[in-house]
């Protein structure tokens, strides 16, 4: 059997390692678009500010592809699926024909249409070399904007304040971590944020971008224009979906996949950022690391001929420290009632719903028991503090 | 494979488990040295009290450990000696996406120095045919150590839910114990 990965993040490598548990000599091959050994995108901001070394983010030894058997194409892109075929072309021509394919291509930064961001000084911040093309710039400057204060936002704006560059995150949404947290929770973070030096604009919408000659000058807002010298995009990301070039393999947002990570087509399976449960006529996207590497895993596991089922829901979560504080969100924070407690060891936010099942927690500060409510949140076991 | 089994309804929080865990943990392993010792060890296992109910959190070494697959640095790895979840404390990061899905609340943020800690099964006391140290000082036997059964397995993640329960609701101090009793009983 011919199995082949599109991409070489964590849900294709989950997958490898399911794949040998259970048969050792099937033919791999994993192609990759960049030219880089397996590594973490989730420390980057580290990186970036010079925390830590580039080796840090490499996850695998050299060995490792060799070890598993696995014949790797990096620098080399999925130009076009051919369902038919059973085929991949790549970016330099060549084709490759597969029994058992797996889509693990991620998602690309979305990249919003404004005026002047063609050109230089505007930077995504998704891959390897995104930072490596920052960290070239950075000399060069004195100030910086940031669009969007997602948790990736605002983890650039604290190793730009680490490299001595003035930064200004603008937020199109009322405040910041906008899928994470609530206005409440919101504001200590960006409190947090500006004592630290970051100015944080929330509720602006980014017009345009201004360039004199060529070289970014300033960031657009309807008010006010905020002078700059470089503009880091980070407004979220949407699967890559560049190698789709049909309509035999379904698709909405992302390519569209059962609780088995199996697509329409039976032997296509799709995970990580790249891939759109459905479950019970529910569909998510979730581009969280966690959610990859299980993805894969079973994804894996299922092209093998195994019968195994995402069991978890699809929940919402995540953790980010800024500036050394840890901020925890689970779930949706919403709901018809509101618990709060707060003490020395940080602040809890809990929100449940008519039926008194929690939907949403935020932790600040200590957020060590963060998975028990999740499990909770999963399982939707009644919190029900009367009078509480 | 040899697992620990935690027995909710026999533990009276005397915090033996703690207090071994914390030795086996020093530098020296013997208690009244330890106790000299900066920074103080750490236990890796802590008796939540819940009113009339007590129960010793610590990592149940899950066969699909979700810390595992939440890690994204490969510092938490499955040491296949013992079967065990382990940190590789050089390899964290402090990122605490462990803690965002371990369902017993098992990780030991120590956010000082930004690394994750847990229960390592007591590897130096395994290699020797020896009990983990919270297993070995506990005196109502809350806390056991054998050979995985299905049974077993089953009951013990109810009790594990129900300490989770209990540790949460814990911190809310508004709640009566009555109401504790009818939050646990929900599970
Ligand atoms: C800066 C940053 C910080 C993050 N921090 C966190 C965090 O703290 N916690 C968390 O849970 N998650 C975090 N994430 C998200 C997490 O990294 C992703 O969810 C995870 O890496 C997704 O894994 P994946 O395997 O689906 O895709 P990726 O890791 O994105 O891998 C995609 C692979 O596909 C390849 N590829 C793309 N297109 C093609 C093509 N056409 N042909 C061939 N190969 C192709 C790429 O080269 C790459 O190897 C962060 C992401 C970023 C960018
Ligand atoms: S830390 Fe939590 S998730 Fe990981 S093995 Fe232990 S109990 Fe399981
Ligand atoms: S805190 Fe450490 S062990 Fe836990 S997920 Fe992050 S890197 Fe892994």
């Amino acid at each position: 059997m011919k199995i082949v990965i599109i991409g070489n993040g964590v849900a294709a490598l989950n997958a490898v390692e399911a794949i040998r548990e259970i048969d050792k000599n099937c033919g791999i091959t994993i192609i990759s678009k960049e030219n880089e050994s397996f590594y973490t995108p989730c420390f980057l901001a580290n990186y970036l500010s010079g925390e830590i070394a580039k080796d840090r983010l490499y996850l695998k030894n050299e060995r490792f592809y060799d070890e598993q058997r696995v014949e790797t194409i990096f620098g080399n892109a999925v130009a076009e699926i051919k369902v038919e075929e059973r085929s991949i072309r790549l970016s330099d021509g060549r084709e490759l024909f597969y029994d058992t394919l797996l889509i693990a291509a991620g998602s690309n930064p979305i990249m919003p249409k404004l005026p002047n961001i063609e050109g230089g000084g505007v930077f995504s911040f998704k891959t390897m070399s995104d930072a490596d093309r920052i960290i070239s710039n950075l000399k060069k400057i004195n100030s910086a904007v940031i669009v969007g204060a997602g948790f990736i936002g605002l983890e650039v704006a604290e190793a730009f304040i680490k490299k001595g560059v003035g930064v200004t995150v603008i937020e199109r949404d009322n405040r910041v971590l906008p899928r994470m947290l609530d206005n409440e929770t919101a504001e200590l973070v960006t409190s947090h944020m500006e004592k630290n030096g970051v100015k944080i604009m929330t509720g602006k919408e980014v017009k345009a971008i201004c360039r004199k000659k060529g070289n970014i000058a300033g960031i657009d807002t309807k008010e006010e224009i905020i002078p700059c010298e470089l503009v880091v995009i980070a407004v979220g990301v949407a699967p890559n979906l560049e190698m789709i070039r049909d309509n035999s393999i379904k698709v909405d947002k992302g390519i569209i996949v059962d609780d088995g990570m199996r697509t329409n087509i039976p032997n296509i399976y799709a995970a990580g950022d790249i891939a759109e449960m459905e479950i019970q006529g529910e569909r998510k996207i979730n581009p969280i690391w966690f959610y990859a590497a299980k993805g894969g895993r079973i994804a894996g596991l299922n092209m093998m001929g195994l019968k195994k089922r995402y069991a978890a829901p699809f929940t919402d979560m995540n953790v980010v420290t800024l500036f050394g504080l840890p901020v925890f969100s689970a779930g949706i924070q919403r709901g018809s009632k509101t618990l709060k407690h707060q003490d020395s060891k940080g602040i809890k936010k809990i929100y449940l719903d008519e039926n008194e099942c929690i939907n949403g927690v935020q932790l600040i500060k200590d957020v060590a028991k963060g998975g028990l409510y999740l499990s909770l949140i999963n399982k939707r076991v009644p919190y029900s503090l009367a009078g509480g | 494979m040899k697992e620990i089994f935690i027995n909710i309804e026999r533990c009276t929080a005397c915090k033996s488990c703690e207090i071994a865990c914390a030795v086996e943990h020093s530098l020296s392993k013997e208690l009244f040295s330890a106790i000299f010792e900066t920074p103080l060890p750490a236990k890796r296992v802590h008796v939540e009290k819940a009113f009339s109910f007590s129960y010793p959190v610590k990592c149940m070494h899950c066969a699909d450990a979700a810390c595992i697959a939440g890690c994204p640095t490969g510092a938490m790895y499955r040491n296949h000696e013992f079967g065990s979840v382990n940190v590789n404390t050089d390899k964290c990061m402090g990122c605490w996406m462990c803690a965002m899905v371990c369902p017993f609340g098992a990780i030991i943020p120590d956010y000082g120095i930004k690394v994750a800690q847990k229960c390592d099964f007591c590897p130096d006391r395994l290699r020797k045919g020896d009990e983990p140290a919270c297993v070995e000082a506990c005196p109502t036997n809350a806390v056991t150590f054998g050979e995985v059964k299905e049974l077993f397995k089953s009951k013990r993640l109810l009790s594990a839910e129900r300490a989770a329960k209990a540790v949460l609701v814990r911190e809310d101090k508004e709640i009566t114990p009555l109401e504790m009793l009818r939050n646990i009983g929900n599970i």
